[in-house]
């Protein structure tokens, strides 16, 4: 099996500039929705990663 | 979310992981030791959607008999190495990780300041207020550039994050002083 590297990288730095691109999209949302809805969908992923201490 | 040149305060609950952080700050600020949480748990604390296995908190080198009193903090957190002695060894030469209830994720990764960029950032910490409660961090006119230069993936797509938030406010000369000293203009590109 030959693997394509330079097809990969291709690969890796497109996903990389999509995730940019989505953390502008994410910010205007953020800013747009308002703290107290935004925050409690951004709490609601943030506590499931954590227990309660 | 309300962005000022000193502040930013916004309006939420704070999440398990701001309480495990404010109780530890809260340690700090109960000692009279001054501190500046640093690096990614500020994006998550500003409302970036991922999670982190430490947090990052600078505080000024202390004396054995000041750490002692971290160290021992009425058992509320444990140091991951249990010797006094040892643990400040480690603090001097590194850093030392705290945790609490045997769960070693997420842990505080407490740091003395070591250097000039150190003594910066516990100079001009920003302040975030989420409901009352005071959190000091990184000032984002250093902390976007530092970002750029630790330069992984997840380093830089914080730095755009922080970009994004701070953008209106950040003090451009001090920032682009920041670009220059950590050599990190090309990396502009993937913040702006």
């Amino acid at each position: 099996m030959k693997i394509d590297l330079k097809e990969l990288d291709k690969e890796k730095e497109k996903n990389f500039l999509d995730r940019l691109k989505f953390i502008d999209l994410y910010v205007e949302w953020l800013k747009k929705t308002g703290d107290k809805k935004a925050f409690k969908v951004h709490n609601k992923f943030v506590n499931s990663l954590y227990s309660k201490k | 979310m309300k962005v000022s040149i000193d502040r930013t305060i916004i309006e939420k609950e704070l999440s398990n992981l701001d309480n495990f952080v404010h109780q530890f700050i809260g340690l700090l600020e109960s000692l009279k030791i001054e501190y500046t949480i640093v690096s990614g748990y500020v994006s998550i604390l500003l409302g970036r959607s991922r999670g982190t296995e430490d947090v990052d908190i600078l505080i000024p080198k202390l004396s054995f008999l000041e750490f002692e009193k971290i160290f021992k903090n009425n058992n509320r957190f444990s140091c991951i190495i249990d010797d006094l002695k040892l643990s400040y060894e480690t603090i001097k030469e590194a850093n030392i990780r705290f945790f609490k209830n045997n769960n070693y994720i997420p842990n505080i990764k407490l740091k003395f300041a070591k250097n000039i960029t150190d003594e910066y950032t516990l100079k001009n910490k920003y302040k975030i207020i989420v409901k009352e409660n005071i959190f000091y961090v990184s000032p984002p006119n250093l902390q976007i550039p530092y970002k750029l230069y630790l330069g992984s993936e997840k380093d830089i797509e914080d730095a755009r994050f922080l970009y994004n938030i701070f953008k209106d406010i950040l003090d451009l000369n001090e920032f682009n002083m920041f670009i220059e000293k950590f050599k990190v203009k090309d990396k502009l590109k993937f913040i702006k």
